[in-house]
């Protein structure tokens, strides 16, 4: 159970920082601001022809990708590259611990931040619920959508974290690598429908689509964590590249 | 075989066509603490990342307690307890939950007495609820000793462990680790090296890669060869004494000044063979009368054995 002193000291280290209260103030501001406006859009437009979910929802949800391309490089920028300025990494390799079991203590840890600012959104249902009847369901599986999203985020930002040791860098490059996922199907009027098809497969906000409406499908569900479990790969790569160790 | 607690087997690491470390073989056994010495680039800390799996040697063995370091790799380094050379520390932590966070780590067991054990050996109980990150250079060395005294090592590598310390620092911190010596194998880097003939039982001496001499240093001294210096001081004619000693066929060289307000003479012998000239030197006091105030063979110090390898080593 070493991960789990991983995560306590990256959960701790979080909220010691400045940075978390930038990021948490930044993140409420413009879910919140989204919020307001996709109400707004609602109550002008569908609140009498369709339900909460397709007429509020799935329009905050899909703002709320944006908010998480903007916070999440500077959630994970420090992960590993920290650890590599300060030299901290070649301690922690000295231990007895194993490379998957300082990785997931590390998503962990970035993940448990990342739960705690989509649970401050919360409120906004709640404040709804007094207003409208909240079908759970649905929005439940938003959130759920929501969470693998942030998940594949987040595993994509620390790999990119353990490239470089310049926190700088391993912002730019999850910017670089997040804006890329959001891009991948944006041609499709010039783009060859076998192409297209190929590139909505891989479309990261293609696959959230879905949960954003409501709905729960595993080939998405695994979409997600197949595509994470590949960033975990390929950051356990690059961190045992130095040595031989057993990996899982 | 119970007591030997580090073996390396032809470690050699290259970083591209860099050869960092070739073929080193060597062993550490209980008790012991060996000194690595060597200018920068010598290849002090490679070896030390070799042992402590923080990297892969390029081929060669290496064994801590018994395990191999990369096929039992983490049964390895539960054995060790590592402190490198920068004193890698978070920064943002209070030393006793750095100390916890490490214990897990390190699966420490009966932790909360552990780090008691640990901060009063380390003499740290001034600094226990304090930031790291607001602690002297000397406290900090001593956070980064006791994280690796932590899960009493058997066998302890020290990267440098006083560099940057001022004297009365420096001076603890061999303290510490002659006090952790005993139970274990002691293996630490330093560029001083009258640290490592104080602190040291053995000394390796490396050079671009490569371990030149390993032994204590007095056995180095005497397989160097050359010439050593006698220092001799007697009560005596100064010119005859001057005469007979340098009838002896084996002195190369003789200095000779007043001691004692011109009492006694104190001749600086300069010889290839220094037991042959001293057995000589007593049977002419002896013979004549002459009373012997002073009679050693000055050891060359580590400095002087540790440059005339090096020039050997650049001269081959």
């Amino acid at each position: 159970m070493k991960f789990l002193a991983i995560w306590k000291r990256e959960v701790t280290s979080y909220f010691a920082s400045p940075i978390a209260y930038v990021i948490t103030g930044v993140f409420l501001l413009i879910s919140s601001y989204f919020f307001y406006t996709d109400l707004l859009f609602f109550n002008l437009y569908h609140m009498n022809q369709t339900s909460l979910t397709d007429g509020l929802w799935v329009f905050y949800f899909n703002d709320l990708r944006y908010v998480l391309i903007i916070i999440i490089p500077l959630l994970t920028m420090r992960v590993f590259s920290e650890e590599k300025k300060l030299n901290t990494l070649e301690m922690l390799l000295s231990y007895p611990i194993r490379g998957s079991e300082l990785l997931f203590g590390k998503v962990l840890g970035c993940m448990t931040f990342f739960l705690f600012l989509i649970l401050l959104t919360f409120i906004y249902p709640v404040i709804l619920s007094t207003m409208w009847r909240i079908d759970v369901v649905p929005l439940a599986a938003s959130y759920l959508g929501f969470i693998l999203m942030g998940l594949l985020f987040v595993s994509s930002g620390i790999f990119v974290s353990s490239l470089t040791e310049n926190q700088i860098v391993a912002a730019l490059g999850t910017y670089g690598l997040l804006i890329f996922f959001w891009f991948l199907s944006w041609n499709e009027a010039i783009a060859n429908p076998k192409v297209m098809k190929i590139l909505l497969q891989t479309s990261v906000f293609d696959h959230f689509i879905p949960f954003a409406r409501g709905i729960v499908e595993l080939q998405h569900v695994s979409y997600f964590i197949l595509v994470s479990a590949f960033f975990w790969g390929l950051c356990l790569l690059n961190l045992e590249k130095r040595r031989w160790r057993r990996i899982f | 075989m119970k007591d030997l607690f580090i073996r390396a087997e032809g470690l050699t690491k290259y970083y591209g066509n860099f050869p960092a470390l070739l073929g080193a073989n060597f062993e550490v056994h209980k008790g012991e603490i060996v000194g690595l010495l060597g200018p920068n680039g010598a290849g002090k800390t490679t070896l030390m990342q070799i042992l402590t799996s923080i990297i892969l040697p390029t081929s060669g063995n290496a064994w801590i307690g018994g395990f191999h370091i990369i096929e039992d790799s983490l049964r390895s380094r539960r054995m060790i307890g590592y402190c490198s050379e920068k004193s890698p520390l978070y920064l943002d932590m209070t030393v006793s939950k750095y100390l916890s966070f490490v214990g897990d780590l390190k699966e420490v067991r009966n932790k909360k007495e552990r780090i008691y054990q640990v901060i009063d050996e380390c003499g740290l109980e001034s600094a226990v609820g304090k930031i790291i990150g607001k602690l002297s250079k000397g406290f900090r060395q001593r956070v980064s000793l006791a994280q690796a005294m932590l899960n009493d090592p058997s066998v302890l590598i020290l990267d440098e462990p006083t560099i940057g310390l001022d004297p009365e620092q420096i001076k603890d911190a061999r303290g510490l680790i002659k006090e952790f010596a005993s139970e274990r194998a002691t293996l630490f880097s330093t560029h001083i090296l009258h640290e490592a003939s104080l602190l040291c039982d053995r000394v390796i001496i490396m050079d671009r890669g490569k371990i030149l001499a390993i032994d204590t240093p007095a056995r180095l001294d005497s397989s160097l060869g050359g010439f050593f210096c006698i220092n001799l001081v007697i009560e005596g004619p100064r010119g005859e004494v001057d005469n007979r000693l340098r009838e002896i066929p084996e002195v190369a060289e003789i200095g000779a000044k007043d001691h004692l307000g011109g009492r006694a003479t104190n001749f600086a012998i300069k010889t290839a063979d220094p037991d042959r000239v001293t057995k000589e030197v007593t049977k002419i006091a002896r013979e004549k009368g002459w009373d012997i105030l002073q009679l050693s063979r000055e050891q060359r110090s580590l400095e002087e054995i540790f440059h005339e390898i090096l020039v050997r080593e650049k001269e081959k």
